[in-house]
């Protein structure tokens, strides 16, 4: 098989990772070097971005996961890339600035363990011949040994885990031979380890790095009968417990329809999915815990609103909130003020009272802001102040589009 | 007293321009490229000399007295479509001399809030084209960048690839401003006649398979249970396509 098909079925069996981000990382070598703020160089017609060469090393797999295309019932094309295809592949493509690095994961052939080793041979090569310096991303193999992940931390700039499937009842029944201690256990590790290279480059700054753009996490959204709630609790748990950077979630979409352990969706739930990483952002960067945004009586997040302005309207006694005094945490909570307007009120309100055209020009978003501040004092939506009401009101802004209603799916 | 500067329409005489205002304690009604309409009835016309090497001292004393966010904030905005913004820009000039660092946290500021406006525009631009730009290798070993930016950005991009592409000879070449910086190893410079270098340099042999691969994974990492066009041509509008090798 020439390289050209090898790249068409390697490519495609790779396209399912979500995570695609380049940032978090500071480093320079011969050839090549990240920027900490990450960059996009292109986006497919799906509307994401090409950031990495997102390519599997090998789509050969002993495992049977239901929801994989790569599952070895599957009669798909097999191919497997040398060390050297991908390293030359990586450099070349680098050069002609296509891409911000590599992202290479692979199945499982022969064993977890000579997986890993054929994916830490590939960064060693890159980053101690090639002198490389751009971005790396590898893929730790559930069930390969410590010691070759600790390897691939030392020259891969994130190392990641996925946890595939938000519980492990689930886990059990759609992907069998893959055991919820094999996915927990270098998650663990690569988290403590991280920490504590981070902690010793601050000491000594000729300390061996450790990933240091962090790591995250993938998991499959609506394939299983989990709620919004246990997701989201699940994904602040991995975040306090283990460290992680970000959790990427991914609409089911069917590939195996031959498959009687999953659904049948008519289209993959791509709202939901946006929900959830609305949700997940309130986690991340505005202080929100999960319990806060679901309950138990109320499991799933509305897909009618923003879980922001869903949880400002369930807590409306808290509102108006006025924003000349109001501290940072409750200006964050404030729907249609984001992190950026936050920051910027706080500082222009040194200079001189903020009243709204001050507001507008600051980038806060006065369409939804309106109906939960006040400032020096004047309400300005002209509405009776009632949660009802304002969500009456915010609904008919952001009118629903036709694909705001999501089927049952269980 | 209506006054008017005229200069001429460089991001140097503006420079200049906004020296002499302060320089003079003049406030002008207009100040107003070649071609550009003037004041009705003006009492009085300054004609502004340009000088390169004042106007690199202009922005030098504005970064020692306010600060470096606040520099590089004005040339982002010189380096954009800056002839209907001249006032706001010396406006900023005057507060950035009179506030310090402090200038930037006026976000309220109809001045501040328009300078960072335009300042952001044009570094988000040159953001897009740490991304977008895309080398060709040439048969003499040249790496060709040919793009066509709606902002002068080449020499705020240029740092950028000297970084990362250090030990390859390249050209970025601005086709619509018919300007190009290359750097060769050494050295990063101003080409003034980027048509020679690619003279009797057809692309390398090599390139066109590596344009296919490239072209083969781009068209394999789409799913299309998810296509969403709108989405794709937010995130890269369809004028910065041309020299894309996966869109053509």
């Amino acid at each position: 098989m020439g390289i050209e098909d090898k790249m068409a079925v390697l490519a495609d069996a790779a396209k399912y990772d979500a995570s695609c981000s380049s940032s978090g990382s500071n480093r320079k070598g011969a050839t090549g070097a990240t920027l900490p703020s990450g960059c996009c160089h292109s986006w497919t017609p799906d509307g994401r971005c090409v950031s990495l060469l997102k390519i599997l090393l090998s789509n050969v797999c002993i495992y049977d996961c239901a929801y994989c295309i790569n599952r070895c019932g599957n009669d798909v094309p097999r191919a497997t890339f040398t060390v050297e295809e991908v390293v030359n592949l990586t450099v070349e493509f680098y050069r002609r600035n296509y891409i911000e690095g590599l992202f290479l994961s692979s199945g499982v052939f022969v064993s977890p363990d000579h997986t890993m080793e054929q994916l830490m041979r590939v960064a060693r090569t890159l980053r101690e011949e090639k002198r490389f310096g751009g971005y790396i991303h590898l893929k730790a193999i559930p069930g390969a040994s410590m010691e070759l992940i600790d390897r691939a931390g030392r020259y891969a700039d994130r190392v990641s885990v996925n946890i595939e499937l938000p519980s492990s009842v689930s886990l059990a029944k759609l992907a069998p031979q893959k055991k919820k201690d094999d996915i927990i256990r270098p998650m663990a590790y690569i988290g403590e380890h991280w920490k504590q290279a981070k902690a010793e480059r601050k000491k000594n700054r000729k300390a061996p790095r450790f990933a240091p753009a962090g790591h995250s996490t993938q998991m499959i959204v609506g394939a299983t009968p989990e709620s919004d709630k246990h997701i989201l609790d699940l994904s602040q748990n991995l975040y306090d417990s283990y460290s992680l950077k970000r959790v990427y979630f991914s609409a089911y979409i069917p590939i195996n329809t031959n498959e009687s352990r999953l659904p049948v969706l008519p289209m993959p739930p791509l709202l939901r999915e946006h929900r959830l990483y609305q949700a997940d952002w309130l986690l991340r960067m505005y202080k929100f815990k999960a319990h806060e945004l679901l309950s138990e009586s109320e499991p799933n997040l509305d897909p009618q609103l923003d879980p922001k302005a869903g949880w400002a309207l369930r807590n409306f006694q808290h509102f108006p909130i006025e924003i000349n005094t109001a501290d940072y945490e409750w200006l964050l909570r404030v729907p249609g003020v984001g992190v950026l307007s936050a920051k910027r009120i706080l500082s222009a309100r040194r200079n001189s009272n903020l009243d709204f055209s001050h507001l507008k020009r600051i980038g806060v978003v006065l369409k939804r802001a309106q109906y939960f501040i006040t400032c020096n004092g004047k309400f300005s939506a002209g509405i009776r102040l009632s949660s009802t009401s304002v969500r009456r009101a915010l609904l008919l802004k952001d009118k629903p589009s036709a694909k705001a209603e999501q089927l049952q799916l269980f | 007293m209506e006054l008017e500067y005229r200069y001429d329409g460089s991001t140097d005489g503006l420079l200049c321009a906004m020296a002499d205002a302060i320089k003079r304690k003049e406030r002008p009604k207009i100040m107003a490229g070649p071609g550009e309409a003037g004041l009705l009835f003006a009492d009085r016309i300054h004609q502004v000399q340009t000088d390169e090497a004042r106007a690199d001292e202009v922005i030098t004393y504005f970064q020692k007295k306010a600060s470096k966010e606040a520099a590089r904030n004005l040339l982002y905005c010189l380096a954009g479509p800056f002839c209907s913004m001249e006032l706001e820009l010396l406006a900023y000039y005057r507060m950035g001399l009179k506030w310090g660092r402090g200038v930037d946290r006026h976000h309220a500021d109809p001045v501040v809030h328009a300078v960072h406006q335009a300042a952001r525009n044009v570094g988000r631009e040159i953001h897009r084209f740490k991304g977008l730009l895309r080398f060709r290798k040439m048969q003499d070993g040249l790496y060709w960048a040919p793009f066509e930016p709606d902002h002068d950005i080449i020499s705020a991009l240029a740092p950028h690839f000297r970084a990362r592409l250090s030990d390859q000879h390249w050209m970025m070449h601005d086709m619509r401003r018919h300007r190009a910086v290359v750097w060769d190893g050494k050295r990063l410079y101003a080409e003034l006649e980027p048509e020679k270098l690619l003279k009797n340099n057809p692309v390398a042999e090599e390139e066109e398979a590596m344009q296919q691969l490239w072209k083969t994974f781009f068209s394999s990492v789409t799913i299309e249970g998810r296509k969403n066009s709108k989405l794709q041509a937010r995130c890269m509008p369809l004028r910065y396509w041309r020299w894309l090798p996966e869109l053509v």
